[in-house]
């Protein structure tokens, strides 16, 4: 099967960069992350989370954390933006 | 996900309480209702180790409930009085099925009384000891009448189906008796069965009984018994026919007029205004509803006039002798249905004041047969 991540992480000259986190915003409606290390705050409207070597900061509203396992998150709501910090 | 289970959790620092749990387990939904309040989803299957984990991290539960089928199965399997209720009802349907319930009788017949001689003969209420052959022995001795038995079980139901026995008409039937049609004398005699009432030779008027319905056996008992002869007759007809002198015949000239009229309710509104001017006529007439409905009944009426003439016409008996006697014959001959054989004819003529009578009589065999 086709594996996005696994394709792309091919084609990139400096492939250990590219192994601390993997964001794909679909839409601004949903919003996944692969490779996160904890939650460090939640809301409606913020939504931190810590990778190695920083923070990631998702402001929107209506945002709820649909899925959230030990790699993996799934925040669904409106997202307006993604930032790391 | 189909089966899952919500937890409601009030405690502070929860960030690290999910990060804590998501670890181990899938956490979905997480809403975040205020800083130290909040509630999650978890697989069905994970629902013990979160809460140990929940309680473990001194964190309050407000509330948790579980949903899907899974869920709702095992919450069947959990309500034991449910289950002792289904299986008590199960039991006793299974026991109930095999008894009888109620008791039928089909046929002509005193349902009530073989009902309860059956309900009180049963040797069980359970379908597999029932012994069908012994009631039904036990019926047959019991009423007589019945010629034929037939117990079955059909689902809870044991169906008693009879027959009455019917007596054959000879034993309880009454018989009118052979009569005869005719005037005669009694020539042949054929008796099959019942009671001879005149032999050969006699002289028999029409309505005589010839056989009774009935013997008297050994023991000199009357037996009503239908009555069967063959019985041959001698019988004589007569007929008659009468000539006139002097006769006034009517008949139509062949003029005609027809006059047509439309009414209704009575009241004539249309006529073609013909009138008779015959001095001797004879009518026909009819009519005919020309609409289709009660409303307005238009009765069309047509009347035909015939002109008529009566002449007197005088003829001699001698000119129609031959007619008159094959009238008088015919006439006999209508008194004589069912004849064998003709055995004599003659004829009486009777000169009368200005008319002729023929006196026709036939002597004919019957045969009577019964």
């Amino acid at each position: 099967m086709f594996n996005f991540f696994g394709e792309l992480k091919k084609i990139a000259e400096n492939k250990n960069f590219i192994e601390t986190y993997n964001i794909v915003n679909m839409s601004g409606r949903i919003l996944y992350v692969e490779g996160h290390t904890g939650v460090c705050h939640l809301s409606k409207q913020l939504i931190t989370f810590k990778f190695k070597g920083g923070i990631i900061t998702v402001i929107g509203e209506q945002m709820c954390l649909a899925e959230l396992t030990d790699k993996t998150i799934k925040i669904v709501g409106k997202i307006k933006s993604v930032e790391e910090t | 996900m189909k089966n899952f289970h919500v937890f409601e959790i009030q405690g502070v620092n929860q960030e690290k309480f999910f990060n804590l749990v998501s670890k181990s387990y899938k956490i979905f939904d997480v809403q975040r209702f205020e800083k130290n309040h909040s509630s999650f989803k978890v697989k069905l299957r994970d629902k013990k180790s979160v809460r140990n984990l929940i309680l473990d991290n001194n964190f309050k539960i407000l509330s948790e409930k579980s949903y899907g089928p899974v869920f709702l199965l095992s919450k069947f399997f959990a309500s034991y009085g449910l289950i002792i209720g289904i299986l008590f009802c199960f039991t006793f349907s299974v026991l109930q099925f095999n008894m009888v319930k109620r008791i039928e009788v089909w046929g002509e017949c005193d349902e009530q009384a073989v009902s309860k001689f059956v309900a009180d003969n049963l040797n069980s209420k359970f379908k597999n000891q029932l012994d069908c052959r012994q009631i039904e022995l036990l019926i047959k001795n019991n009423f007589e009448d019945f010629s034929f038995v037939s117990i079955a079980v059909i689902g809870q139901t044991l169906v008693v189906n009879v027959k009455t026995s019917i007596s054959p008409p000879e034993m309880d039937g009454v018989f009118s008796p052979m009569v005869s049609e005719y005037d005669g004398v009694v020539r042949e005699i054929s008796l099959i069965q019942g009671t001879l009432c005149v032999n050969v030779g006699d002289i028999i008027q029409k309505g005589q009984i010839l056989v009774e319905g009935f013997v008297i056996n050994s023991e000199g008992e009357k037996m009503n018994i239908e009555p069967r002869a063959e019985i041959l007759l001698d019988v004589w007809a007569e007929g008659e026919s009468v000539h006139y002198q002097e006769k006034l015949i009517t008949y139509r000239t062949g003029k005609t007029l027809t006059r047509t009229s439309v009414s209704l309710y009575g009241h004539e509104f249309y006529t073609n205004n013909v009138t008779s001017n015959f001095s001797q006529y004879e009518t026909e007439s009819f009519s005919k509803v020309l609409s289709k409905n009660n409303i307005l009944p238009f009765i069309f009426t047509s009347t035909t006039y015939f002109e008529t003439r009566t002449e007197l016409v005088e003829s001699s008996f001698a000119d129609c002798q031959e007619q008159i006697i094959d009238e008088a014959r015919e006439n006999c001959l209508q008194n004589l249905t069912e004849y064998e054989i003709i055995k004599n004819e003659n004829y009486k003529i009777i000169e009368r004041d200005k008319s002729t009578v023929v006196k026709y009589v036939i002597t004919a065999t019957v045969r009577l047969v019964e």
